[in-house]
């Protein structure tokens, strides 16, 4: 019985370690299918198994940048650029992702998004995407504990009082930056909800339905923000403040619910 | 030697020309515009001598009793297609009746060079004035080696009854995508009357793209002596692929009174022979076109940016069932992209001299987007069709333009489009699941709060130093207890018990003194106990303070006396004694 007890525990902890890297080695497996798929070339079936894989919840950034690229490869870039934003902003600072996504976006018919006319808005703009809402809010939770800490040591009576007083107004100001920016990530990127066309061509009109007046043809690649969706249709405004209604098959959603994740993680 | 070069070249250009007509294949073909015509109006016969320009002698029409040649005119047409120049030479006679009949017009020599060719039998039909021509201008009998159509109507335009319909077509040998015009005539004569209106139940098209046409027309025609109301209803059908199809009876339902029974008239059924369009001259490029066209192209800026797209709008006008037409292929020299950004099409009915013709106007957008900085050169767009009214190919084509580009902002260029240049795949770097943002989770905004409650401390903290500093007597009170028991940690048990019963004294003393607002000097045991007694602490706690005063006393003056506590147990009751009085007054 002494022997054997040794050799039954070993049996045990192998058995543990042998789950544990089958459960990983079947997690990754879905990705490995399709990455071995896209690595052939066979494009449309690597697009077709990043799918699965993002519907059995492999939903971070690396399966929305991978199928962005089949579905580029495939043809079909209106669907490819809606999964480089998804995956973009999960990943803000990764910089493949942001040349593949500009890429797509350059070779569409509208071109590029043109750049905002004003300086400061263009700079607050590149903050804004550059970093992810957890980080935003993260440095303003940050910005906030210390702003309160200066102002208990004010009410405590420091002793170099406009010295503190000058640094908790500094430190308030940085959080109210940080502040606006986490609010504004979060309204850009996770309050609404955005697609991108996907069909070569759509018309633009004026209401939900085929009866009404076509306001302007819009073409695959064109991004936009879902205002309200009635049956089949989506009430949406696009660039340049282009609004009206589209199909929703001509659509495809930046996944709203789409989570982040350090581009390191 | 330069006159020389100018010579040869013109001499080998002579030659190709002159020679032209020699290899080309020589048609010769006749046709009528209109197959029935009324007394008084006039048909155009027309010979069409293609392949050859030179040597072409205008045909004679041959004398025929009671039809004469009230006109002739002719024209020659060089067109080029392909490289290949096609060559055509029409010679048109006005001919005119003057009674009515069948006619036959009987082949005609045509001679071209040493060679004599013979055009085919014309049959023309003309029929007292009053009753309208059958076949509207347009009509083109079939080249020979066609089937030749019925040159009559299924049923004739004559009524037969007080009541009666027909319904005809223009062409019964259309060429695929050629209009053929469906008419439709109900015949009622003045002395029938209706009980409210007839009901028109239209004939199947099957097979057939069928658009009503807006000439709907009611007149009076007299025919033979009577005058008839007559209902024109017209239908412009097109056919999508060559064949034989078949256009069903229409039928008419009417009663003549109130309890009269229904009356139904029926008409007979059109067969048409669609012909596949033909081999010869079909140009490279050609989508399937048929109809008349005329394009127009407008680049509205000449000068962009790299980085801006430049747009280009193309419209084609004319005949034919243009939403059939694909967008044309625009070709841009440089470095550009075009994309095809819009389209619309009206089409509708076109008044024609023969009645009215399906077409419209369709309007290509495009996008030009430059790739770098230089000039862009919109290649003539060219759009083939096949014109049934001519029965050839033809081409419209525009002119070419130019787009100057300007380097973009910040030297911005598009990259090549080649697949190399997409990044790769991520294999490991990025992570595969998404985590949701720290905003989402509850404890992130319980953590947030918790500052706020460290600042409500704070200001709990300055608010009660405040008060200290300012009401002293408030202050020595609430600092009592912490006083006494820093003093009598302060002592030391080994001390000289004599010293530790006064030390241990002088701080109960002050204590209860700080704690009944007295003066540490006015506190003895019996003082103490009736101020304790007032300040709330109760009797027992103000005895047990009196006793605690009294043997600390004692044992200060003697104590080795009988009565006074060990000093270790001395501190450690006083001790408890200040926590209870504490707790007490608190």
């Amino acid at each position: 019985m002494r022997r054997v007890a040794p050799l039954l525990i070993a049996l045990m902890i192998l058995a543990v370690l042998a789950t544990l890297v089958c459960s990983l080695a079947w997690a990754e497996e879905p990705l490995a299918q399709a990455d071995a798929l896209y690595r052939d070339g066979k494009f449309g079936e690597a697009a077709t198994a990043y799918r699965e894989a993002l519907e059995a919840g492999w939903d971070g950034a690396r399966v929305q940048y991978n199928l962005a690229n089949a579905l580029y490869r495939s043809d079909e870039p209106g669907e490819a650029i809606a999964h480089y934003q998804a995956a973009l902003t999960a990943a803000p600072r990764e910089p493949d992702i942001r040349a593949n996504l500009e890429r797509a976006l350059s070779e569409r018919p509208a071109g590029r998004p043109a750049p905002s006319a004003s300086w400061l808005h263009a700079a607050a703009v590149r903050v804004v995407r550059t970093f992810t809402l957890s980080e935003f809010a993260a440095a303003a939770a940050l910005g906030w504990w210390l702003t309160l800490a200066a102002v208990a040591w004010l009410l405590l009576g420091a002793r170099r009082w406009r010295v503190v007083r000058a640094l908790t107004i500094g430190l308030a100001g940085c959080t109210l930056l940080l502040s606006g920016f986490a609010a504004a990530r979060w309204r850009s990127y996770h309050a609404i909800d955005r697609a991108v066309v996907s069909a070569e061509t759509a018309q633009l009109r004026t209401g939900p339905g085929e009866s009404f007046e076509v306001a302007m043809p819009v073409q695959e690649g064109w991004m936009l923000r879902v205002v309200k969706r009635d049956t089949g249709w989506a009430e949406v405004i696009g660039e340049g403040g282009a609004a009206g209604w589209l199909p929703t098959p001509s659509l495809v959603m930046v996944r709203p619910d789409v989570g982040e994740t350090p581009a390191d993680g | 030697m330069c006159r020389w070069r100018v010579a040869i070249i013109c001499a080998a250009v002579a030659a190709a020309v002159m020679a032209t007509p020699a290899v080309a294949e020589v048609d010769v073909h006749a046709s009528l515009n209109r197959e029935t015509i009324a007394m008084g109006e006039t048909v155009d016969l027309t010979v069409a001598i293609s392949g050859a320009l030179l040597g072409v002698e205008p045909p004679r029409v041959p004398s025929i009793d009671y039809l004469n040649v009230v006109g002739t005119s002719s024209r020659n047409t060089v067109q080029l297609t392909n490289g290949h120049a096609e060559t055509t030479a029409v010679f048109i006679y006005e001919l005119r009746a003057s009674r009515e009949g069948t006619y036959t017009i009987p082949p005609m020599d045509v001679h071209v060079g040493d060679d004599t060719y013979t055009t085919q039998a014309i049959v023309l039909r003309v029929v007292p004035s009053g009753i309208p021509s059958t076949t509207p201008p347009g009509l083109q009998t079939p080249p020979p080696g066609q089937p030749s159509p019925d040159a009559e109507p299924t049923h004739s335009a004559e009524p037969t009854r007080e009541i009666d319909a027909v319904t005809e077509v223009d062409n019964r040998n259309p060429w695929v995508g050629e209009q053929v015009t469906l008419t439709l005539k109900f015949m009622q004569a003045p002395n029938v009357h209706l009980m409210g209106n007839a009901e028109y139940e239209p004939p199947s098209t099957e097979g057939l793209v069928a658009e009503p046409l807006p000439d709907e027309a009611q007149n009076t025609e007299v025919i033979n002596g009577v005058p008839y109301e007559i209902v024109t209803r017209q239908t412009a059908l097109i056919a999508p692929a060559p064949g034989q199809y078949t256009i069903g009876p229409a039928t008419i339902t009417f009663r003549r009174g109130f309890m009269s029974d229904e009356e139904t008239i029926q008409t007979d059924p059109i067969a048409l022979n669609v012909r596949a369009l033909p081999a010869r001259g079909r140009p490279e490029g050609f989508k399937g076109a048929v109809g008349s066209l005329q394009l127009a192209m407008s680049v509205p800026t000449n000068e962009v940016r790299v980085g801006e797209a430049a747009s280009l709008r193309l419209q084609v006008t004319g005949t034919g069932d243009l939403r059939q037409l694909d967008p044309p292929d625009v070709v841009v020299e440089g470095d550009a992209r075009v994309y095809q950004s819009g389209e619309e099409r009206q089409i509708s009915a076109q008044p024609a001299p023969g009645g009215s013709r399906i077409g419209g106007t369709v309007t290509f957008d495009y996008l030009i987007m430059p790739g770098s900085a230089g000039t862009l050169t919109v290649k003539p767009i060219v759009v083939h069709y096949f014109n049934p009214g001519v029965d050839r190919y033809q081409s419209a084509q525009t002119t070419a333009a130019t787009i100057t580009v300007l380097p973009g902002e910040a030297g911005q260029t598009i990259p090549a489009s080649n697949g190399d240049e997409l990044r790769y795949i991520d294999e490991g770097k990025l992570a595969l699941r998404a985590r949701p943002p720290v905003t989402a989770a509850a404890w992130f905004w319980v953590l947030q709060a918790l500052p706020l409650l460290g600042i409500g401390l704070v200001l709990r903290e300055r608010a009660e130093r405040v008060h200290r500093a300012r009401d002293p007597r408030y202050r020595r009170r609430v600092e009592a207890a912490r006083e006494a028991r820093g003093t009598l940690r302060a002592i030391s048990p080994a001390d000289h018990p004599a010293e530790v019963y006064r030390r241990a004294d002088e701080a109960l003393a002050e204590y209860i003194a700080a704690r009944t607002d007295a003066s540490a000097a006015a506190i003895s045991p019996e003082g103490a106990h009736e101020r304790l007694l007032a300040a709330g602490a109760g009797d027992e706690l103000a005895a047990r303070a009196e006793g605690m005063l009294r043997s600390l006393r004692a044992g200060a003056y003697a104590p080795g006396a009988a009565g006074a506590p060990v000093p270790a147990t001395a501190l450690d009751e006083v001790r408890a004694l200040v926590d209870a009085i504490e707790e007490a007054l608190r």
